[in-house]
C-alpha cells in the first residue's frame, strides 16, 4: 500500500460535504474536478487489498481491487463525470452534495473487500439516493422518496442480519463467493435483491426514479442496481435461481412500459429490464456470461444515462415528460433527438453500438448452456426493448403528432454530457476489444459473426415492423396519463390488511390488558390492602362457612372480626398461617427451580 | 422548472407535466389493418416452422 493515495471513495465523499463551501463557478469546477481527481488517485491504487484495520475479532478492507471492483470503479467515476457535466446548471445543493457522495458510496461499495464495509457505503447510497428524490420538492416527490427509504432501510437490515449471522457462523466477514444454502446467505441475497429490483421487489424503482429531479434520475439510473450487480457476481456467481429471477426481470417491465405514458417511468421500467440480463449472466455462472453480465453492466451505465439525460433535457426545456404532452421536437431539439437516438439504438443492440456488444454475450452464454427457454424470453425481452425504448421514446418524444411545443435546445453543458455519451456508446459498438479487456475473464468472444448480426438485424426489423403495423391499424394502446398499477398494489392492500389484523389483535390485546391490570386489578389491590388482615379473615370465614355449612355463624363472626380489625388487633394465628404459606409458597418456587 | 432548481423553492402539490391532455390515441390509417393480420400470420408461421426445425 502506498500512502500517497486515498480509500478510492473518499474524495469524492469528503469532496460532496465540501461542496457547501463554493459558489458560482468554483463550485461548478469542484464538482467536475472530484470525479477527475478521485479517477486519478483510482489508478495509482495496485490491485490487492488496502486500508486494512482490525475490527472485532476481524478485519475491514476499504479496497479490494481487482478486476471485477475496477470496471465498475471505471464506469462509476466515468457518469460521475458525466452527470456532473450534465447537471452544471444546478445549483441546488442538496442535489450537488447528495449527486457526489451517492457516486462516491457507490465506488466505496464496489471497493469494499468485507462485508461491513460494504454495508456502510450500502446504506449511504440510500440516504443519499433518497435526498435526490426529495429534491424534486413536490408532494409526489416527497412520498415517493419516503418510500424508497423505508424499502432500502429495510432491504439494509436484510443484509446486515444477514452479514452478522454469516460472520458468526463462518468467523469472517471477508467479501467474497458466498453462495446460497444457509439462512444467512439467504437473508444477504434479499437483501441485495432489493437494490436489484427483483421482481415484486422493484416498485420502488418505478416509483422513485421517474420522481426524482431531472439530474437526479441520471444519477439514480447509474448507481443502485449497478452496485446490486456487483454483489451478485461477488458472491452468488453461478446461483440458479438467478437466471429465474433474471428472466422474470427481463420479460415482465416490457408490458408496464408499452403502457406508461410518463417517459421516464418507461425508461425505469427499461431499467429493471436491463438488469434482468446481466442478473440471468450472474446466474448462468460462465465465464462468457458473467463477462456479458459485467459488459453489460458498464454499457447500461451509458446508454440509460444517455436515455435519461436526453429525457431530461426534454423536461428541462418544456416542462413536460408525458407522451401525450410531447411530440414533434426533433425541430427544436435536433441534437438532443439525434443523441436520443444513438442511445435508443445502443439499447435496443443494433449493431455497432455498444447494447449489441454486450447483451449478444449472455445470450450466447444462455445458448451455449442449453437454457433455451431462457434465450427465448432474453430474444422476447430484447424485441421488447427496442419497441419501449428503442421506439416509444424518441418517437413519442421527438416525432409522432405535433404536440405545438417550442423550445430552445438542450443548454451546452447538457449537449456535452450527451454527445460524450453518444460518443462513447459508439465507439464501444464498433470496437469492443477496448471494453473485453477491461473484464474480469479473458475472453476471444466475437460479436461481429455473420449470424449474430443477420438475427439481431432479423429481430430489430420486425420489431419495428410490429410497431410501425401496430400504431397504423389503430391497434397500438394509446397514451393515457393515468397511475398504472403494480406490484406495490400488493403492498398497500396487503399493508393494509396487516394494519387491520394488527389494530384488531394488539389493540383488543391493549384493552383487554388495560381493563385487568390498570382498572381491575390496581382496584382489587386497593381494596385488599385497606385493610389486609381484616379482608384475609374474611374470605377465609366466607370459605369456613360455605364448608362446613353454617352460613348464620358467618354474620356473627363477620362482626367480630370488624370490632378487632378497627381496633388494630389481630389472632395470633392469622400471622402464623400467612408465615406458613409464605414459606411454602417460597419452598415450592425453590423446588420447581 | 427552474423554480424546482432553487433551494428555498416550497413543496409544490402537483408536479408541472401532471397538467395536458388525459389521452393521445392513435387513429387507424384505412387499409393497414388487414395487412396487420396477414403479417401477424406469416410471422407465427414463419416462427412455428423455425421452433418446429430447431427444436
Amino acid at each position: 500500500m502506498t500512502i500517497n493515495v486515498l480509500p478510492p471513495a473518499l474524495i469524492m465523499i469528503l469532496g460532496g460535504l465540501l461542496v457547501p463551501l463554493f459558489k458560482g463557478r468554483s463550485r461548478q469546477a469542484w464538482l467536475l474536478l472530484l470525479p477527475v481527481v478521485s479517477f486519478i488517485n483510482l489508478l495509482q491504487i495496485t490491485d490487492g487489498s488496502h486500508w486494512v484495520f482490525p475490527f472485532l475479532s476481524d478485519q475491514i478492507v476499504l479496497a479490494r481491487i481487482d478486476k471485477l471492483s475496477l470496471i465498475f470503479c471505471y464506469i462509476f467515476h466515468l457518469v460521475a463525470f458525466l452527470a456532473a457535466l450534465f447537471a452544471l446548471h444546478v445549483k441546488d445543493t442538496v442535489q450537488n452534495v447528495a449527486g457526489t457522495v451517492y457516486a462516491g458510496a457507490a465506488i466505496g461499495a464496489v471497493c469494499a473487500g468485507d462485508m461491513f464495509t460494504l454495508f456502510v457505503f450500502w446504506e449511504l447510497l440510500t440516504i443519499s439516493a433518497t435526498f435526490l428524490i426529495l429534491a424534486r420538492r413536490t408532494e409526489r416527490a416527497l412520498g415517493a422518496g419516503f418510500r424508497y427509504f423505508m424499502v432500502h432501510v429495510a432491504g439494509g437490515l436484510c443484509l446486515l442480519a444477514g452479514i452478522i449471522m454469516q460472520v458468526q457462523q463462518t468467523g469472517s466477514a471477508a467479501f467474497d463467493l458466498i453462495g446460497l444454502g444457509t439462512t444467512a446467505s439467504w437473508l444477504i441475497f434479499i437483501g441485495i435483491g432489493v437494490n436489484c429490483a427483483w421482481p415484486m421487489l422493484h416498485p420502488w424503482l418505478s416509483d422513485a426514479y421517474p420522481e426524482a429531479t431531472i439530474t437526479g434520475t441520471v444519477f439514480l439510473s447509474a448507481f443502485t442496481t449497478k452496485t446490486a450487480v456487483y454483489a451478485l457476481a461477488r458472491a452468488f456467481p453461478g446461483t440458479e435461481e438467478l437466471i429465474f429471477i433474471g428472466a422474470a426481470m427481463a420479460a415482465f417491465p416490457i408490458f408496464y412500459a408499452v403502457i406508461e405514458n410518463d417517459l421516464r417511468r418507461v425508461l425505469a421500467y427499461s431499467l429493471i429490464n436491463q438488469v434482468g440480463f446481466m442478473v440471468v449472466g450472474i446466474g448462468i455462472g460462465t465465464a462468457l456470461s458473467i463477462n456479458g453480465a459485467i459488459a453489460h453492466a458498464f454499457n447500461d451505465v451509458l446508454f440509460k444515462g444517455l436515455l435519461f439525460m436526453s429525457m431530461g433535457a426534454v423536461m428541462y426545456r418544456t416542462g413536460k415528460i408525458n407522451a401525450t404532452d410531447l411530440g414533434g421536437l426533433y425541430k427544436s431539439m435536433p441534437w438532443s433527438c439525434a443523441f436520443c437516438i444513438v442511445g435508443a439504438a445502443s439499447i435496443s443492440a443494433f449493431p455497432l453500438f455498444s447494447g449489441f456488444v454486450s447483451k449478444s454475450m449472455v445470450m450466447e452464454a444462455a445458448a451455449h448452456g442449453d437454457l433455451r427457454w431462457v434465450w427465448f424470453i432474453l430474444l422476447f425481452a430484447s424485441a421488447g426493448v427496442f419497441h419501449h425504448a428503442g421506439i416509444k421514446i424518441p418517437f413519442f418524444a421527438f416525432f409522432s403528432h405535433d404536440s405545438g411545443l417550442r423550445c430552445k435546445e438542450a443548454p451546452p453543458h447538457m449537449l456535452l454530457a450527451m454527445g460524450a455519451s453518444a460518443l462513447l456508446c459508439i465507439l464501444i459498438g464498433t470496437f469492443p476489444q477496448y471494453l473485453y479487456n477491461l473484464l474480469p475473464y479473458a475472453t476471444d468472444y466475437q460479436p461481429y459473426t455473420v449470424s449474430h448480426v443477420l438475427a439481431q438485424t432479423q429481430l430489430l426489423f420486425f420489431s419495428a415492423l410490429a410497431f410501425t403495423l401496430l400504431l397504423l391499424a389503430g391497434i397500438y394502446p394509446p397514451e393515457i396519463r393515468s397511475i398504472n398499477l403494480d406490484a406495490d398494489w400488493f403492498y398497500r392492500k396487503g399493508g393494509r390488511l396487516v394494519f387491520r389484523f394488527c389494530q384488531s389483535t394488539f389493540d383488543g390485546l391493549n384493552a383487554w390488558a388495560n381493563r385487568i391490570f390498570a382498572q381491575q386489578l390496581p382496584s382489587a389491590l386497593s381494596r385488599f390492602f385497606a385493610d389486609p388482615g381484616g379482608n384475609i379473615q374474611n374470605y377465609g370465614l366466607r370459605l369456613w362457612a360455605e364448608a362446613t355449612g353454617h352460613p348464620d355463624h358467618e354474620g356473627r363472626h363477620a362482626q367480630i372480626i370488624s370490632r378487632r380489625n378497627r381496633h388494630s388487633a389481630y389472632p395470633v394465628g392469622i400471622g402464623v398461617l400467612l408465615a406458613v404459606l409464605l414459606l411454602a409458597l417460597v419452598s415450592l418456587l425453590l423446588y420447581l427451580r | 422548472m427552474d423554480a424546482a432548481m432553487n433551494k428555498s423553492a416550497p413543496v409544490t402539490p402537483q408536479r408541472p407535466e401532471d397538467d395536458g391532455p388525459m389521452v393521445l390515441g392513435h387513429e387507424a390509417v384505412a387499409g393497414y389493418r388487414p395487412i396487420f393480420y396477414v403479417c401477424i400470420t406469416i410471422g407465427i408461421l414463419y416462427l412455428a416452422f423455425v421452433f418446429w426445425q430447431t427444436w
